[in-house]
């Protein structure tokens, strides 16, 4: 047999062997996680002893269960996505349209920083941040939600920049001029048909911002996360977060059953991202089909 | 012919991709109802003197142009070099198809609709109508009324071309610029667009660049053969009149 259809053999059987040992991690991962943590998986997991009405209207604390996390680290999401993805993708949109090469440089350089940046210099930086307001101008500042949300945002803005430029920088130049060549300004142009036209790659960098921002635990902890917070009334309110709470089981357990029940947060964490995942695409799926078949 | 009633004059065009010359001092006047070629081997800048007529090369960062376009319509004249008139304009009224059927991946409707909707600013049933009116225009309507809303990307390619065409004619321009609309088509789609482009002079002033001679002769009023970027002959009625001189002045100057 000729070497070249043994090195193919053996290069496609490798893409093979890579694929299917990544399916079946993910199994693993997901199956163990299920085995421990489905048991614990019940009503005193979020609200302890608590009436869950109770609980979810607020009216009565929970000081044992998961509830507060969960609303944290939804908060924290959320609160670090309505940051990132408008400043990501307009920076995505400037390095790819407007920007000259030699700034286009200067600022991927800077983006490139920004990404290798390890989490706990990010947490770090935040917290220095609170340091210097407390000297300065707001003595009563303190580690807070907001804080963290902002510091996570920074942590996932390379994601959404880059991904924004990658899909624009895609759109095939014969596209691309239809635009111009109709009369569109080049403001009407991004909004109209590159941004339509990339939508599902930018998606795709906000579902990782978002899986970013779930599990991130260093960031969160110099920033504002505590035990026990209960739920954020507030920005400036500290507050609690399931990947922290993990820490802290993993920390600390006493039991296999207080073990179990951290494993049963893990499912849960999982299970949030994977909600935000599919609310994220939907919306895609709502701005492309209504810029496809309605006018 | 005087230069008065030119609708379109390109002066003294030359056009340069970094540092290599691609369009050397072109001279080059449309007349309303007149239907002009373009021909010229490939790669001697017909292209490029399609896009920069209406200013499209300036999206290519190494492009560099000199010399004067002028677009008068029957108000006023635009320079569209050197004007107070946006750019976006100019380039609407310098209606452009490109050489490779560029439609947008959405729905057929939406192909039309959208740039009518954005560049002239119309809204509601307006745009239905400016919609159909393009689509009979180019005698697409038709084929395509049942599955307005379906993706264009599910037309063949000469509907696509055509397509493209009813978007550049739905808003309104006063020049159109065709780069090969008949490229990639079979004889008797051509023979549909060249029909279509006799209706269409008398109305547009119109630039169409050819591979084919003999579709030239079918169509063309004026014939501009472009060489290395270079206007090397110009032939119009009389010329064209006695096919013969026609093969004999292209295989010279071709
Ligand atoms: N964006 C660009 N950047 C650099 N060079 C270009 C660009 N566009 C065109 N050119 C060059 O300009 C020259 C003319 O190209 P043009 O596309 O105008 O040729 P053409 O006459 O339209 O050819 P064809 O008949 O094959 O379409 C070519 O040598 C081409 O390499
Ligand atoms: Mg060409």
């Amino acid at each position: 047999m000729p070497v070249r259809r043994i090195s193919n053999r053996v290069l496609s059987g490798f893409a093979w062997i890579a694929s299917a040992g990544l399916c079946l991690t993910m199994l693993t991962l997901i199956g163990f996680l299920m085995k421990r943590g489905m048991t614990a998986l019940n009503a005193k997991l979020f609200f302890d002893n608590v009436p869950w009405t109770a609980a979810v209207l607020g009216r009565q604390p929970v000081f044992d269960g998961i509830w507060p996390a969960v609303v944290g680290s939804f908060y924290l999401i959320v609160l670090a996505s309505l940051i990132a993805v408008p400043l990501g993708m307009a920076t995505g949109i400037t390095l790819s349209e407007y920007a000259s090469p030699n700034i286009r440089r200067w600022i991927s350089l800077a983006v490139d920083i920004l990404a290798g940046t390890p989490s706990i210099i990010m947490g770090l930086f935040g917290f220095t941040i609170i340091l210097l307001l407390r000297k300065t101008l707001l003595p009563q500042a303190r580690t807070c939600l907001l804080l963290s949300a902002v510091c996570i945002a920074l942590l996932i803005l390379p994601y959404i920049i880059r991904v924004t430029q990658n899909s624009l920088e895609a759109v095939l130049p014969h596209i691309r001029l239809i635009g111009p060549s109709c009369g569109f300004t080049q403001w009407q142009t991004i909004c109209y048909l590159l941004l339509p036209l990339s939508s599902r790659g930018i998606l795709s960098g906000v579902i990782l911002g978002i899986g970013r921002a779930a599990e991130d635990t260093a960031v969160i902890m110099l920033t504002g996360v505590v035990a026990q917070a209960g739920i954020p009334q507030r920005l400036w309110d500290k507050f609690e977060a399931i990947p922290f709470h993990i820490y802290c089981v993993a920390a600390e357990y006493q039991s296999v059953r207080q073990l179990d029940a951290g494993f049963g947060s893990a499912l849960i964490l999982l299970a949030i991202t994977g909600i935000l995942f599919l609310a994220v695409t939907f919306l895609q799926r709502v701005v492309v089909t209504r810029y496809e078949i309605l006018s | 012919m005087n230069s008065l009633s030119s609708v379109l004059e390109v002066t003294n065009l030359s056009v340069w991709f970094s540092e290599r010359q691609v369009l050397s001092d072109i001279h080059l006047s449309l007349f309303p109802g007149e239907l002009t070629v373009l021909i010229g081997h490939s790669g001697s800048g017909k292209s490029t003197l399609l896009q920069s007529i209406n200013r499209l090369n300036e999206i290519f960062p190494v492009c560099r142009t000199q010399g004067e376009v002028q677009l008068c319509t029957e108000r006023k004249k635009i320079r569209v070099y050197q004007s107070d008139v946006p750019l976006s304009e100019i380039r609407r009224r310098i209606g452009m198809v490109f050489q490779t059927p560029a439609v947008l991946p959405f729905s057929i409707f939406r192909n039309v609709a959208m740039p009518v909707r954005i560049t002239l600013g119309y809204r509601g049933n307006v745009i239905n109508e400016r919609v159909e009116w393009a689509l009979r225009q180019v005698s697409l309507w038709d084929e395509v009324k049942d599955r307005l809303h379906k993706n264009a990307s599910t037309l063949s390619g000469g509907q696509q071309q055509r397509l493209c065409l009813a978007r550049t004619l739905a808003l309104e321009p006063d020049v159109l610029l065709l780069d090969e609309p008949t490229a990639s088509l079979d004889f008797k789609s051509a023979r549909k667009i060249e029909a279509l482009l006799g209706e269409l002079k008398t109305r547009y002033a119109i630039l169409v660049v050819s591979h084919s001679l003999g579709q030239t002769l079918r169509v063309a009023d004026r014939v501009c053969v472009i060489r290395d970027g270079r206007m090397v002959r110009e032939m119009g009625k009389q010329e064209l009149r006695n096919p013969a001189e026609f093969y004999r002045v292209i295989e010279t100057y071709f």
